[in-house]
């Protein structure tokens, strides 16, 4: 069986990964692997690493203080199509002579660690924006620059070498040895991307929308089975299904908070007047102030997805909480000043529970919740929380708890009672 | 070893029947071989201690299943009639009247399982039920339900056995027997069973069943029984009579009055439980006024009680009144300068002020200003509305305005400002009162208009009603939608059971308008109690009054009530309420019509939801089948008196979303598939499912032992084809001659649609046509001379008209104008052909019902294309006659004029599927496979992406069919290879190519889409020239020909 590199992707031109293969073996769509010259590899010529904007050149290598040369090369005896090169700590990257951006790597000591380095062009009309981002593996850091400038044409008949300049020349200190990875592509990859591939993969949040991009469509133009000629059928499932799924995309977050310096929240409330108990009248629940928000809407969302990172604790360090409730809420025409001449209008998610303490705290999904807007399209948000006191509260232990961060995210969802039906999660003010 | 369903499709066969009656031990049959009981006989003891007696006589029997071409309806002539000599002496004994039987007052729902050991009884006393029959179902010995199942792996659920033993009786007596007695009704079901000649044995009634070829037909036992001697004859009805229900018979139709009970909001923003006082004196002709104290909605100091009644209001009012009175304002001591005092009184307000002469001997008027909710008003017998002042003519005529209006920020809407004067009766301002403003020292009284204390419905839901003192009798709750989360008050308890209730009563929404009768629909949710009375009834709160909470008002007009929601505040003398079976689940825009019709088949009355309103969580039934999974809501799902519990297995569910496919409009979600049911007492369920599928075009039909929903004026494709009929497959005398009828149906001309049915018939319409007559537009309707009317009922349509153009639902009726002017008015009137009678073999008749598509080849029968003979021409089947003795069937056929294959269907399209781990998941080149996705793009129908890259089994053209392969590289598209398919897979999703025939580059970690390639570039030699349609350019050409486009199959 030949494995398929979760890295290998459609646009992908060359993929060399130590960790799975000996590092000549191309394990890209291409499967051309390259030479070993000993202290560096080479592809001579390489049209397929002559990539012009947009484009992806992401290395792997082992780095410390004080060395230099060049990481990775399209080029030739005389002049170079693009370049990455490490000289005083800092990477250069560089097209056709010109220094396009420059960096200096994050954290560097003068012992060896895993850098990625991760160089991607994005085209804005005839501007070519360069990202440039290094990730330092033994210290967790980043850096970034970025610049803008003219495009250029790289030639189809330069070597590509990896470790060294063209014939060996510029040689990096680590030599091919120090190479951990490549990947070339033919469309830009964000520092996010290179992180999911090069640092580690997150995982997904339980999301029942959309959340990437819809069905590959193009314009007949490029996709010909949309032409005359054609059998009808293929072009019409698929730009409907695109259009269907373009339409239940989220569309960016309505909360997206990563709290800095959470307030601890206790079984009494602190100060009182920042609490009101929530509108469904049930026992000890409550809004509060700080878990307020409020803003417009798309009107393509009618619901969100919420998630919250909680750290629930005794106070004294002890093994025992009282269970934690949360709900969320989609409120319109809450009152305020006096209150205005409407009712207020909300949506509840369903009730999650934190039971156990957790020193990091936990991701908590709360569901989805059905949004409420007034007319203007104004939505408040409010968390719903509960300490749900059991006997031993006060006496034994003393449960607290404090958000740190808070996601809700809108989407479209069909709410007509899995598709057969009237407003199924309506519910009356 | 032979399975069960290969015995069945031999057309040379040895077998028996077996007769099953629910809730009774014995069965009857016709062979020896299936007698006997327990260990070693050919029922054995598998399922329990069952008996299988001889005397089964089925000779001569037939049974015939048919759909009414004209309407769609299920036909009900499917009885069956059965002989039996009764050589056991087992129908004499079923037959006897027992006078032992015991009337229960306990209710045994289906949730009951397994069923309590005792009921209690009519006296009091505990009856027990173990081991007995409650009216015709059987009770096991530990409580299981239906213990003698009609099926050998036991039935879903037991019956609901409502029974109550209140005052208020609304319900049929229930009883317990201590042994199986006939009762109308019972289900029955006939199984043939098939004997094995390779391995000579009786496959086990378990076997048999599980084929889906030995349940030949279910139904009820009558009253209709002819004995003669030992020789009984037992009329049975057919599965037509498990459609036929009076259904929610259970719940009371009386109106009864509701009890006021009121509550005033306390939710900020929406606060109703303020009030606010302004108290000041004027001097006639002087603009200013004095102003004395006032006190202004605080929340501590101008609040009322929020469930108190009027008395308590007046109280609230004349406290705050009194301490305001003494306390100084900006200008004046109110109660002290002038000795201004007023109060409210049982029936009126009155004020006063001390007269002439004065101090500064200037003639003043007392004025008191109060603010305080409508609900309030009405409570104390005001009403700001009919009240409100013109000309102060009576004393009845009070100043009301908005509290806006009168410069007054009101905690929430629906308040009004009353300002009381001392100015007298005649006089509409205090200067045209001159010198008698002050009313001479008299107090000036403002009468009510009500009596206090009425009942007050509010205009937004979330309030509490009282259905009066004690229970109202059985009143079960549905179990449509969950309850919505709510504490009662007044010790009320937490709602668990959740209903809908009509209410009505006079109403007067403007000042010069007529009292009417208002009517509105209301979802009401309560604590139940089942145990105080032994049947579900609305529990009694701490007062004993029967309280629900109302958490939503339904617009009635979906209704057929031509009454718009609720704007304002309604207090009535006569409001009353009436239980109503609402049938659907969602309260909106309707619910989808197949979906309910699904619901009412399979509902069992076991469904329960947990959580409230919001975050339920539903756990349908036990008849629920998992592919309702998606939609639990229409499955398993309403209570016993709303569903008809016909088992899953015998429901074609597939087949119902299918029939949806072809409504005009939308398909499924064509608002011609919406509708709202509702009534008041009982209905019968074969009314509504004709009413659901009269003005849709739809056909219900038995066939294969499973019911099945059609869509009549379907044209038929290849694809429907589920069996083939050939001349080979006809028996009968070889002179046989099929005959056919040319005229199938009368024509229709016009089709009239009615959906006036009213819930509550003082709400019906006054000025709305709520029919629709829509006019055929087929092609023969310029020559034909003709009349023919269709009337269609259809209650559940929603009455557009009554929303008089403001914010109606989705708009059926043009939908309904295509579907009968043109779909239906071209079936009823295109040259269809009915071949009658046709005599067919029993391996093939096993295939046909109601409702199966056939494609048909005869020798005689006159086509409509100037021959005789029928070659390969697609009809539905209406009518199937099983002869029971020799298993061979006569049936009707409406064939479909027209060729097969005249019209062509969209292309398929693959994608290569991706999240994989090597790439030979992806492509196999020693195999020569690709692997595709199932359903790459989400059409949900169940068919394989990959089926269509194969010629279908019925096409005879042949030829290879050429693919491209479209790959996309990051950044484009490009074709990167083709190939000629060899063969798929539609289980695996694999399409495997012919030898020699790729050629390209597959990489193997991009998107791939796999497509047919051009029409051009096919072989001329290829059935994919033949089969699908190609995009062509405006002029309907494509190509280098150019080629004439191709039109699509509809």
């Amino acid at each position: 069986m030949t494995l398929l590199h979760r890295n290998s992707k459609a646009d992908t031109a060359l993929l060399l990964d130590r960790d799975a293969a000996t590092i000549t073996t191309d394990l890209g769509p291409e499967r051309t692997n390259l030479t070993n010259v000993t202290t560096y590899l080479e592809e001579d010529p390489s049209p397929r690493a002559a990539i012009d904007a947009p484009r992806n050149i992401t290395i792997v290598a082992t780095m410390q203080t004080g060395w230099g040369g060049t990481l990775i090369e399209l080029g030739n005896n005389a002049t170079y199509s693009w370049r990455l090169s490490v000289s005083g700590d800092e990477v250069f990257a560089a097209e056709g002579g010109l220094l396009r951006v420059r960096l200096p790597v994050p954290g560097l000591t003068d012992s060896k660690v895993r850098v990625v380095v991760h160089w991607s062009q994005h085209t804005q009309g005839v501007i070519v924006f360069s990202e440039l981002a290094i990730y330092n593996d033994a210290t967790g850091q980043w850096a970034f620059a970025t610049a803008s400038h003219s495009a250029a044409t790289p030639d189809p008949d330069d070597t590509l070498t990896i470790g060294a300049s063209f014939g060996g020349g510029s040689p990096y200190s680590g030599e091919a040895d120090a190479v951990l990875a490549v990947h070339l592509g033919r469309r830009f990859h964000s520092t996010t991307e290179a992180r999911q591939d090069w640092v580690a993969e997150s995982t997904p949040a339980a999301f029942t929308g959309f959340d990437r991009s819809p069905a590959l469509t193009a314009a007949a133009a490029d996709l010909v089975i949309a032409g005359e000629g054609e059998f009808a059928g293929p072009s019409f499932l698929m730009a409907g299904a695109a259009t269907r799924q373009a339409g239940q995309r989220a569309v960016g977050h309505f909360i997206n908070l990563d709290i800095r310096e959470p307030h601890v929240e206790l079984l009494a409330p602190d100060p009182v007047r920042w609490y009101r108990p929530t509108p469904s009248g049930a026992d000890g629940w409550q809004w509060c102030v700080r878990y307020l928000w409020h803003g417009l809407l798309s009107p393509k969302v009618n619901v969100a997805a919420v998630r919250i990172h909680v750290r629930a604790a005794e106070v004294t360090g002890g093994s025992t909480i009282s269970p934690v409730r949360f709900r969320a809420f989609s409120i319109a025409d809450l009152p305020l000043n006096g209150g205005p001449d409407k009712a207020m209008t909300y949506y509840r998610g369903p009730i999650v529970s934190v039971t156990s303490p957790s020193s990091a705290g936990v991701w908590v999904e709360l569901g989805t919740v059905r949004l409420a807007r007034d007319a203007e399209g104004l939505s408040y948000f409010a968390l719903g929380f509960l300490i749900d006191a059991d006997e031993d509260e006060g006496v034994l232990h003393n449960t607290s708890w404090k958000l740190n961060a808070i996601t809700v995210t809108p989407f479209a969802k069909d709410l007509s009672g899995g598709g057969f039906g009237g407003d199924m999660d309506k519910e009356a003010p | 070893m032979t399975s069960v369903a290969d015995l069945a499709r031999r057309d040379h066969v040895e077998c028996g029947y077996l007769l099953v009656m629910q809730g009774v031990p014995f069965m009857f049959t016709d062979r020896e071989e299936l007698a006997g009981s327990e260990t070693g006989s050919w029922i054995g003891d598998a399922y329990g201690k069952r008996r299988v007696v001889m005397g089964l006589d089925l000779r001569g029997a037939t049974i015939t299943y048919a759909t009414e071409m004209g309407d769609g309806r299920p036909a009900t002539d499917d009885s069956l009639t059965i002989k039996v000599i009764d050589l056991d002496d087992e129908l004499i004994a079923f037959f006897s009247e027992q006078p032992s039987r015991v009337q229960i007052g306990g209710r045994l729902s289906p949730k009951m399982d397994p069923a309590p050991e005792f009921l209690i009884g009519t006296s009091g006393a505990n009856v027990p039920i173990w081991g007995k029959w409650v009216n015709a179902e059987s009770i096991g010995p530990a409580g299981e339900r239906n213990y003698w199942s009609l099926f050998p792996g036991g039935d879903a659920a037991g019956f609901d056995h409502a029974a109550y033993n209140g005052d208020t009786q609304t319900l049929a007596p229930s009883y317990v027997y201590d042994a199986p007695t006939h009762l109308d009704g019972r289900r029955c079901a006939l199984y043939r069973i098939y004997f094995d000649h390779d391995t000579q044995t009786w496959p086990s009634w378990q076997a048999h069943h599980d084929s889906g070829e030995s349940l030949i037909w279910v139904g009820s036992l009558t009253s209709d029984a002819k004995p003669k001697h030992r020789e009984w004859t037992l009329k049975a009805d057919g599965p037509s009579s498990w459609l036929r229900k009076q259904i929610g018979g259970n719940r009371p139709s009386e109106w009864l009055p509701v009890s006021g009970d009121l509550a005033l909001s306390t939710t900020p923003g929406a606060r109703e439980d303020l009030f606010a006082i302004r108290l000041r004196y004027r001097q006639v002709n002087q603009p200013d006024f004095e102003v004395g104290a006032s006190s202004l909605f605080d929340v501590v100091d101008d609040v009322f009680t929020s469930n108190g009644t009027a008395s308590d209001f007046r109280t609230a009012l004349n406290t705050r009144l009194a301490t305001l009175a003494a306390t100084p304002g900006p200008d004046i001591v109110w109660g002290t300068d002038r000795n201004a005092e007023a109060s409210f009184e049982d029936g009126y307000v009155e004020i006063r002020i001390d007269e002439l002469p004065e101090a500064d001997g200037f003639v003043r008027a007392a004025l008191m200003t109060v603010a305080a909710h409508t609900k309030v008003w009405r409570a104390m017998g005001f009403d700001p509305i009919v009240q409100a002042a013109t000309n102060f003519e009576s004393d009845f005529e009070v100043k009301f305005t908005p509290a806006a209006n009168a410069n007054l920020a009101a905690p929430g809407p629906g308040y009004w400002a009353a300002e009381f004067w001392t100015v007298p009766v005649g006089y509409n301002s205090i200067n045209n009162s001159g010198g008698d403003a002050d009313n001479s020292g008299a107090f000036r009284r403002y009468r009510a208009i009500a009596p206090q204390d009425i009942a007050q419905i509010p205009s937004k839901a979330g309030f509490e009603l009282s259905f009066g003192i004690g229970s109202p009798g059985y009143f079960e709750g549905q179990t449509n939608r969950p309850v919505v989360e709510h504490t009662l008050s007044n010790g009320g308890g937490a709602c668990n059971a959740q209903g809908y209730v009509a209410l009505k009563g006079s109403y007067r929404g403007e000042k010069d308008e007529d009292s009417s009768v208002m009517v509105t629909l209301a979802q009401v949710c309560w604590r139940s109690d089942s145990v105080t009375l032994g049947g579900d009834t609305i529990g009694l709160d701490d007062d004993s009054a029967a309280r629900v909470f109302v958490p939503r008002f339904i617009d009635a007009r979906f209704h057929g009530i031509d009454r718009k929601p609720l704007d304002t505040t309604w207090a009535a003398p006569d409001l009353s309420y009436c239980p109503v079976n609402l049938f659907g689940h969602a309260l909106d825009s309707g619910d989808l019509a197949h979906r309910l019709l699904t619901r009412l088949l399979i509902s069992t009355g076991t469904a329960e939801w947990s959580g409230f309103e919001g975050g339920a969580t539903l756990t349908p039934g036990a008849n629920h089948p998992a592919y309702l999974d998606a939609v639990k809501a229409y499955s398993d799902t309403e209570i016993a008196d709303l569903g008809l519990a016909v088992p899953h297995e015998i429901i074609n569910l597939p087949s119902f979303g299918k029939a949806t496919a072809s409504l005009p409009g939308g398909g499924i979600n064509s608002p011609l598939n919406r509708a709202r049911h509702a009534w008041v007492g009982a209905t019968d369920s074969q009314e509504l499912i004709a009413a659901v599928l009269a003005p849709r075009g739809w056909g219900l039909g038995f066939c294969r032992n499973k019911w099945r929903l059609f869509s009549r004026p379907d044209l038929l494709t290849d694809e429907d084809v589920e069996a083939v009929i050939t001349p080979a497959d006809v028996v009968g005398e070889p002179e046989f001659v099929e005959a056919v009828n040319l005229r199938a149906f009368t024509p229709r001309e016009t089709f009239a649609v009615d959906f006036s049915e009213c819930l509550v018939s003082e709400g019906e319409t006054e000025d709305r046509d709520l029919t629709l007559t829509v006019q055929a537009r087929d092609p023969a309707r310029n020559t034909r001379l003709d009349n023919g009317k269709a009337d269609i009922e259809a209650k559940g349509l929603i009455p557009l008209p009554l929303w008089r153009g403001e914010n109606p639902p989705p708009d059926w009726r043009s939908a309904f104008t295509t579907l009968f002017a043109e779909s239906m008015a071209t079936w009823y009137n295109s040259p269809q052909i009915l071949l009658e009678g046709l005599p067919i073999l029993p391996s093939k008749a096993r295939e046909l019902g109601p409702g199966t598509v056939v494609r048909l080849t005869s020798l005689y029968a006159p086509n409509r294309e100037g021959t005789y003979g029928l070659t390969n021409k697609l009809g539905r089947v209406y009518k199937v006659e099983h002869d029971l003795e020799t298993r061979s069937a006569t049936v009707d056929i409406l064939v479909q004029p027209g060729t097969a294959g005249d019209t062509r269907y969209f292309a398929p399209v693959a994608v290569v599927v991706d999240d994989v781990s090597t790439v030979e998941e992806r492509i196999d080149m020693s195999t020569r496979t690709i692997f595709v996705k199932g359903d790459a793009f989400g059409h949900g129908e169940d068919i394989a992406d990959c089926r269509f890259f194969v010629e279908p089994p019925w096409s005879a053209v042949g030829g290879p069919a050429l693919c491209y392969v479209y790959t996309w590289n990051g950044r484009a598209w490009n074709q990167s290879c083709e190939f000629v398919v060899e063969s798929v897979d539609t289980t695996a999703n694999t399409i495997t190519w012919a030898d020699g025939s790729f050629s390209g580059t597959f990489s193997d970690s991009a998107y791939h889409v796999i497509v047919l390639a051009p029409w051009d570039a096919q072989d001329s030699s290829s059935w994919t020239r033949a089969y699908f349609s190609v995009l062509t350019k405006p002029d309907f050409t494509f190509g280098a020909g150019p080629t004439q486009g191709f039109p699509l199959a509809p």
